[in-house]
């Protein structure tokens, strides 16, 4: 809470009024209903006790008592009914809102440059974002709800004072003086709540991920195999421990602020007692009046805590929202609707020029002063060990990184002037880190919600080879994937999930083909039947193959050895192993158990 | 409302105490006190005030004014004290509501035979638990929510009892209204009271069984709604997302599951209303008869300010206690879904020979006709599967993806017992031996290892206290060594930051040296690798093979694997083809024979020569 808000209130309430607006029209006023209806209920609660007894007190005739009765009550009724009806469309419209804001954050998060998805600043940002739209008591629901509580604590007060103003002066500032000493030591004990929350949401995470894991079925295999069930427990009761000790300093605190609240109250209670029975007594103020002006002088001490605790809710919830706002206007280092169309061609060929990359907070170079062809429709393999910079390669030349220094070249532009969403449509993939939906098997080759050509969602999955597993599957392409959403989807292997994710990439069908290791999970009689179909696959393609199982590279035109960010080698399978270099002897390394009488 | 319904919630609802008690001691204890404490507070200034009020309105005597006014702060100030106290025991317990409730479900799943934990059924019934406590508090804590709602509603309910009793006792003066002195009167008004305040309820009863109507949508919303949230913000699958596209699918499931919607809210607004306006008819009711009857009487004014609010009070205490009956109703089948869990029993036999721990190691294992298929499944995962090894010796197990050699492991893990034919150790069915003694003959590095947000040493040893030269020797030989001397904590060094503390990341190849010294460290004589390099680049892979052969020495390895290069280690190969075994010999045993290992071999060795 200590940062300041890039927006003000008055922005973040403008932006709320502008979503509403867009979505909801009608939250605004629905928000006023409800204060102006509770605000009337408070009111002729405070009225109907004293306004009866003085009609029982002064033995008014019983059609007198019986019309205020009336009044009153049939006011009371149609305030009530009123205030249910609001509410319970509240209840729906506030979350249908705050859905459609979550929505914008989603696609924000799924669609904004790559490069924001590891900025911290900016994840940052999309966590809070994330935060504040998590559920009905979350900021974007909460606003409207202490908007309106606002409202009615203001309204009752204007009331209550012009009540009280008969009174004197000195009985206002009283109550005026307690209720705000009470508030802002109750304050300083929030303060210290929020300035302890990380506590508190620390023990959470870590309890919750002791459980996920406890209740992991990858995890269960584990624990029975390694023992490790008392381990786990341990963990488990130490972090709830922790919220205990937590909740007894917190009760320290608030002990405190109770006593307070009750003294403060006592003292304005005695003060309201002796003052109101001593008016009673000296101007002969009817029964019915005192209990009127005392009712009136308790509440209003909770319009006053009222205004300044909605205040207060109202200034975190607008510093909720205008982080969401925030991250929803976030910049963007690419050009999407900004950018040229991609030229259509036949073929295409992407250049690095001097590239020099290094991930940002770190000026170690994955990548220097590289410069690297990739012709239309070559085969190319890229080989080397962990860490030589083999996937930031794949991340630069797919367009998820601009270059610290030099450029990528797609036949001869550079790519940064083109709308990269167009330009990622260029690429079909497989990278080691997938994303496979819990939507139905047909949407998860296709990769679109409609229109899909189910011929062609068939032709990839019996190039990828799984044309029988899918055949075995109870609704066949349209049996949901995964478990997370549908319960009864079906949990793919690895190797079916690496086969599925290789369909994917041949159903899209863009140019640029990039394999990053799709073969690791298959046994190989498999992995040799992808092999033996790549040619197929590239067929017309421009595409990049990257794998340690460096046999397979005998399918590519050309292989490039990395190491520690630049081309180590270069050339055909053959050149590179006469070379007798660093990937003859990785080629050594792996083929020596395979060949006949090495000895072991 | 049924009566046979309302008793088996109620029989449930019993059941839960126990439980409730165990994992929440002291929540009903503080609930009772804390209940019957809050009722107290109002009630005294309902009565001090009337008090007060009546004198004012009668002979207004200074005296007996000051009297009323000291005994009504001094109550106030007494009680309020007491309460603070109070209070501050009662949010211990409360607050810890949901924290308690996770270790009842986490407790029974580590106490689980892996075979039952791992049936789709045990798992789909975690998950709707799971879903339900997200989408509404429920089961063991809304058990505990409604205990407590029990008291508060009892607790008002007596006291405005106590403080409306004479409403009905005393007489009128006013002959013309006579009639409201006959117990009829009474009655009447007591009939129409409860009607109206039963009312309400009805109308929540309805929008409560309108929203659990729609509850399936809502768990099915929640559902998409924690996926593509996950996907927003997965760092791991981004690139994926932007080369495919995947944001439209957020926008097409969303829409397409969205529970709130005006179509959804049905009736609820009107229901939503009547339900509010059925307080004010019975506020109504009260009125008009405690008004009648001080018009005609009866008692004074400051009588009517105290039968008014304790009236009041009483409608809302039985609206409480209803409520309250009412959740513990409706909570009736969150409880038989945790029960039918908490219940789940285990299958496996259990006996009691202890394994021997000879010196010299000698053990030796044969399936005996062994077949499996898995719970729910019609397919032999395995399918008369005869093997014999002893200790000592290095096995490899091949064959493609699904052939079974995954289960094979399983099943010799006692992870699953086989469903015909038996597993003997040194000659004695393996059911026979105590279960933890059993698995300590195996040690395991599954393709899917887990370790988890702790300690390095922790995670070695698989418990907080540890041999600190011994896991630090098991790091080393499983070649993390290098790596442990560069860190400033040791074997303290927190593994990832999941746990909310700052920790390293590890590589895929570093994290599986890290299991394969776990599995060291438990020392035992058989040590499974399942597909330990497909993570790894060829060096990283050649390191692990040829270490691993030397610090196995006198134990048994036995390797799964699709790189076959590793089967020139082993003494023995094994190789899987749909759920049997159809070859077993040595590498150059196998390789020359035309067969199933053959192929794969040739499959993947062409490339090499």
């Amino acid at each position: 809470m200590k940062e300041k808000p890039k927006y003000n209130m008055a922005q973040s309430l403008g932006f709320m009024l502008k979503k509403a607006r867009a979505h909801h029209r009608v939250i605004p006023f629905l928000c006023l209903g409800i204060s102006v209806t509770s605000a009337g209920i408070y009111l002729l609660e405070l009225f109907i006790s004293p306004a009866v007894l003085d009609r029982i007190e002064t033995g008014a005739p019983l059609g007198s008592l019986l019309l205020t009765l009336g009044l009153f009550l049939g006011g009371l009724y149609v305030l009530n009914w009123l205030g249910g009806y609001f509410e319970k469309q509240a209840f729906y419209l506030y979350t249908a809102l705050r859905c459609e804001i979550a929505d914008d954050i989603r696609f924000k998060a799924m669609t904004t440059s790559y490069p924001n998805t590891t900025d911290p600043h900016a994840v940052n940002l999309r966590n809070l974002a994330h935060e504040a739209t998590a559920g009905s008591s979350r900021a974007t629901e909460q606003v409207w709800r202490s908007g309106a509580e606002l409202l009615t604590n203001l309204i009752c007060f204007c009331i209550y004072l012009a009540l009280l103003s008969n009174l004197h002066w000195l009985m206002i500032v009283l109550v005026l003086a307690t209720s705000l000493i009470c508030f802002f030591l109750n304050n300083r004990i929030y303060a210290w709540v929020n300035s302890h929350r990380h506590e508190e949401a620390k023990s959470w995470t870590e309890q919750q991920y002791i459980r996920a894991k406890c209740e992991s079925p990858a995890m269960a295999k584990d624990i029975h195999v390694f023992g490790l069930k008392n381990w786990l427990i341990g963990i488990f009761d130490r972090a709830i421990d922790k919220d205990r000790q937590y909740v007894r300093k917190r009760e320290k605190h608030f002990l405190k602020a109770r006593f307070s609240d009750l003294v403060f109250s006592l003292l304005r209670n005695s003060a309201a007692y002796a003052y109101l029975v001593w008016l009673t007594l000296e101007n002969g103020l009817s029964a019915a009046e005192f209990l009127l002006y005392f009712s009136a002088v308790t509440g209003f001490a909770t319009w006053i805590t009222g205004i300044l605790g909605k205040v207060t809710d109202l200034r975190r919830c607008c510093f909720e929202i205008s982080n969401v706002r925030e991250y929803i206007d976030l910049g963007e280092p690419f050009r999407f609707d900004s950018g040229e169309p991609v030229p259509p061609s036949d073929s295409y060929e992407l250049r690095l020029e001097n590239v020099t990359f290094s991930y940002p907070g770190s000026d170690k170079p994955v990548i220097s002063d590289m410069n690297l062809t990739l012709r239309a429709g070559e085969k190319l393999a890229l080989v080397g060990l962990n860490g030589a910079g083999k996937t930031t390669l794949v991340r630069l030349l797919c367009g998820f990184y601009d270059p610290d220094r030099g450029r990528v070249l797609l036949n001869g532009r550079d790519i940064r002037d083109f709308d990269r969403r167009e330009y990622y449509r260029l690429f079909s993939a497989v990278f080691q880190d997938y994303s496979l939906l819990d939507v139905t098997v047909g949407e998860n080759v296709s990769q679109q919600t409609h229109g899909a050509d189910t011929g062609r969602i068939n032709a990839a999955l019996d190039s990828a080879g799984l044309t029988e597993a899918v055949n075995d599957l109870p609704d066949g392409i349209h049996t949901h994937v995964g478990r997370n959403v549908f319960p009864d989807g079906v949990l793919f292997s690895g190797g079916q999930t690496q086969r599925l994710m290789l369909a994917r990439a041949l159903y899209k069908n863009g140019p640029i083909l990039i394999l990053d290791e799709p073969t690791a999970a298959l046994d190989p009689i498999a992995e040799n039947s992808i092999y033996m179909k790549y040619r197929d696959m590239t067929r017309d393609k421009t595409s990049l193959f990257i794998s340690h199982r460096l046999a397979s590279t005998r399918f590519c035109d050309r292989i490039i050895f990395l190491s520690d960010g630049i081309i180590a080698e270069e050339g055909t399978h053959d050149e590179l192993m006469s070379k007798n270099g660093q990937y003859a002897r990785l080629f050594e390394v792996q083929s020596q158990y395979y060949r006949e009488g090495t000895k072991i | 409302m049924k009566l046979s319904e309302i008793k088996e919630a109620l029989k449930l609802h019993a059941r839960a105490i126990p439980v409730i008690r165990k994992y929440q001691p002291g929540y009903i204890a503080s609930s009772f006190i804390n209940n019957g404490l809050n009722a107290a507070l109002p009630y005294s200034a309902i009565y001090f005030s009337a008090r007060i009020i009546d004198v004012l309105s009668t002979d207004r005597e200074p005296k007996s004014l000051l009297f009323w006014v000291i005994l009504t702060v001094c109550t106030e100030a007494v009680l309020g004290v007491v309460s603070i106290f109070v209070r501050r025991w009662r949010t211990l317990h409360e607050y810890m509501l949901y924290e308690q409730d996770f270790p009842i479900y986490t407790h029974k799943a580590l106490s689980m035979d892996f075979c039952v934990f791992d049936r789709r059924e045990t798992a789909d019934l975690l998950t709707q638990i799971d879903q339900n406590r997200e989408f509404v508090a429920c089961s063991f804590i809304r058990a505990s929510m409604a205990t407590d709602g029990l008291f508060r509603g009892a607790f008002r309910i007596l006291g405005a009892l106590i403080l409306s009793v004479s409403l009905f006792t005393l007489p009128v003066e006013n002959t013309s209204a006579g009639f409201l002195n006959s117990p009829l009167t009474a009655i009447v008004f007591v009939a129409l009271l409860a009607l109206s305040a039963a009312m309400g309820p009805v109308f929540i009863g309805k929008i409560n069984s309108y929203y659990t109507g729609i509850a399936e949508r809502g768990k099915m919303a929640n559902r998409v709604w924690d996926f593509f949230l996950e996907l927003s913000r997965d760092q791991s699958k981004q690139m994926d997302v932007r080369t495919y596209g995947q944001e439209k699918f957020v926008h097409h499931y969303e829409r397409s599951t969205r529970f709130f919607n005006a179509e959804v809210l049905g009736p609820m607004g009107w229901l939503g209303g009547f339900a509010k306006g059925c307080g004010t008819v019975s506020t109504g009711l009260i009125y008009l008869f405690v008004c009648l009857k001080a018009w005609a009487g009866a008692f004074g004014i400051g009588a009517v300010t105290q039968y008014i609010s304790a009236i009041a009070a009483l409608s809302s205490g039985v609206n409480e206690f209803l409520e309250a009956v009412g959740d513990i109703r409706s909570n009736a089948a969150f409880l038989r879904k945790s029960f039918e869990f908490l219940d789940i029993p285990n299958v496996m036999y259990r006996g009691t020979i202890p394994t021997e721990k000879r010196m010299d190691r000698e053990y030796e294992i044969e399936f005996r006709d062994v077949s499996f298929k898995y719970p729910s499944s019609d397919i032999w995962a395995l399918r008369h599967v005869n093997v014999k090894f002893r200790v000592g010796k290095r096995l490899a197990v091949v064959g493609e993806n699904g052939s079974g050699k995954t289960t094979f492991i399983k099943l010799l893990c006692r992870l699953y017992d086989p469903t015909e034919g038996q597993i003997l150790l040194n000659g004695i069915d393996v059911r026979k031996y105590d279960y933890r003694d059993y698995l300590n003959v195996f040690s395991v590095v599954f393709q899917d290892f887990q370790l988890i947000s702790q300690p390095l040493g922790a995670n070695v040893a698989g418990s907080a206290e540890y041999d600190a030269a011994r896991v630090t020797k098991c790091l080393s030989d499983a070649g993390f060594g290098e790596r442990l001397a560069t860190l400033p904590r040791g074997l303290d060094t927190m593994l990832y930051s999941d746990f909310g503390e700052e920790g390293i990341n590890l590589s895929g190849g570093e994290a599986q040296k890290i299991a394969i010294a776990r599995a060291l460290y438990k020392n035992a004589p058989f040590i499974i690798l399942d597909e330990p390099t497909a993570a790894l680049d060829p060096i990283a892979e050649a390191e692990i093979y040829s270490r691993f052969n030397s610090i196995v020495d006198d134990k048994t390895a036995i390797f799964i694997s699709h790189r076959l290069s590793s089967c020139r280690f082993c003494d023995g190969i094994v190789v899987f083809d749909r759920g049997s075994v159809c070859q077993q010999g040595t590498h150059e045993e196998l390789v020359s024979k035309p067969g199933k290992y053959a192929e794969l071999w040739s499959a993947q060795a062409q490339y090499y020569v």
